[in-house]
């Protein structure tokens, strides 16, 4: 089983992360749809839960436009024997905003949970700034 | 105090401190002082640009290095390295946005958490914006935790010497020092109603010499 998967995980966690980036950079309000009910954020050290919450903690960030550039995108099957065949993604770039001179660096983490059809949603996100 | 890679100087220098919310003009504010926007430098690690801003005082020159960020505000609280060492600061709002003044006690204690009896400016920044949303006899939380209040313009350059020249009498510890010299400023981009302004002062004044309001210091309606 594990062989046949294999390199999977990384096909998935490629698509979900240019999908999330796409939808922050273009329409932030529609990243609400990746989240679920007991999805746990942790942005910038600060602690939120649930679709409600999440979806307004970024579309409040107080910046319009910004484009996010991708220099790596690493991930993992979290699945423990029996499990749910989820998956860990890491990822770290950099972040334009408008109107700012310098792009910001960052690093977030993601993990992803199956629901069926092969979809998957956001059970765990973790965001930093990576600087000072 | 300078960047590793900026040249440092033989009169006396102090890191100043920029803290207050995304675009409240913290950046326009720092960048009207040419001879520093011209030595500017970035520090993609510690994600801070420096400007270094010389003043002429009647003691000699006093140099400034002014640490602005590069938008980390815009997420969140800023790393304890952003205020270490800080000898001075300014903590910044925009007067035609609220929300940014109620945020400043929030500023305030997150820099004296790091900064302890450091002298404070608290600058209200665009007051050449006809629709303000903070009146001068609102601003009151300078009084309580006992800072300087200037209302600025960044962009007609209104009061852009007054933080700086509160700064140095504190630092220098000298209330009589003054600047014998104005340093090369962009032209203004905006020009200020000075009758309104002399008004707002009025008002500010007036609000000095009454009791303070009774309430939180994150309390503001």
């Amino acid at each position: 089983m594990a062989e046949t998967n294999k390199g999977i995980e990384e096909e998935v966690a490629r698509a979900f992360v240019n999908h999330y980036y796409h939808l922050f950079d273009n329409d932030r309000s529609s990243l609400c749809t990746l989240y679920n009910p007991t999805s746990l954020l942790t942005f910038e050290g600060q602690k939120v839960y649930g679709v409600e919450d999440i979806s307004n903690k970024l579309k409040q960030l107080p910046f319009d436009q910004c484009r996010h550039l991708i220099s790596t995108v690493d991930s993992q099957p979290s699945s423990m024997a029996g499990g749910c065949g989820g998956i860990l993604v890491f990822v770290s770039g950099s972040l334009q905003l408008h109107g700012e001179d310098h792009p910001l660096r960052f690093s977030q983490t993601f993990h992803l949970i199956p629901l069926l059809k092969g979809s998957f949603f956001v059970q765990n996100e973790m965001f930093r700034l990576n600087y000072g | 105090m300078a960047l590793p890679n900026q040249q440092t100087v033989d009169y006396p220098s102090f890191k100043l401190v920029i803290v207050g919310d995304g675009g409240t003009g913290k950046t326009t504010f720092v960048k009207r002082h040419l001879t520093g926007e011209f030595e500017k430098k970035y520090e993609p690690t510690i994600g801070v640009e420096v400007h270094p801003l010389d003043f002429f005082t009647n003691c000699g020159k006093i140099r400034f290095y002014c640490w602005d960020t590069a938008g980390q505000e815009k997420f969140g609280g800023l790393r304890d390295g952003y205020y270490i060492h800080g000898q001075c600061a300014v903590i910044m709002f925009d007067v035609t946005a609220r929300l940014t003044y109620k945020n400043v006690p929030t500023w305030h204690r997150d820099l004296c958490r790091v900064c302890e009896n450091i002298p404070i400016v608290l600058c209200g920044n665009k007051v050449d914006v006809k629709n303000r949303q903070v009146k001068a006899k609102q601003v009151t939380f300078h009084r309580k935790k006992n800072l300087q209040y200037y209302e600025i313009s960044a962009k007609s350059n209104y009061n852009f010497e007054k933080p700086f020249l509160y700064l140095a009498r504190k630092l220098a510890g000298d209330q009589n020092l003054h600047f014998v010299e104005s340093p090369a400023l962009a032209p203004p981009e905006v020009h200020i109603d000075f009758a309104e302004q002399q008004k707002n002062e009025a008002d500010l004044a007036a609000a000095a010499a009454q009791p303070l309001p009774d309430d939180d210091d994150d309390a503001f309606e």
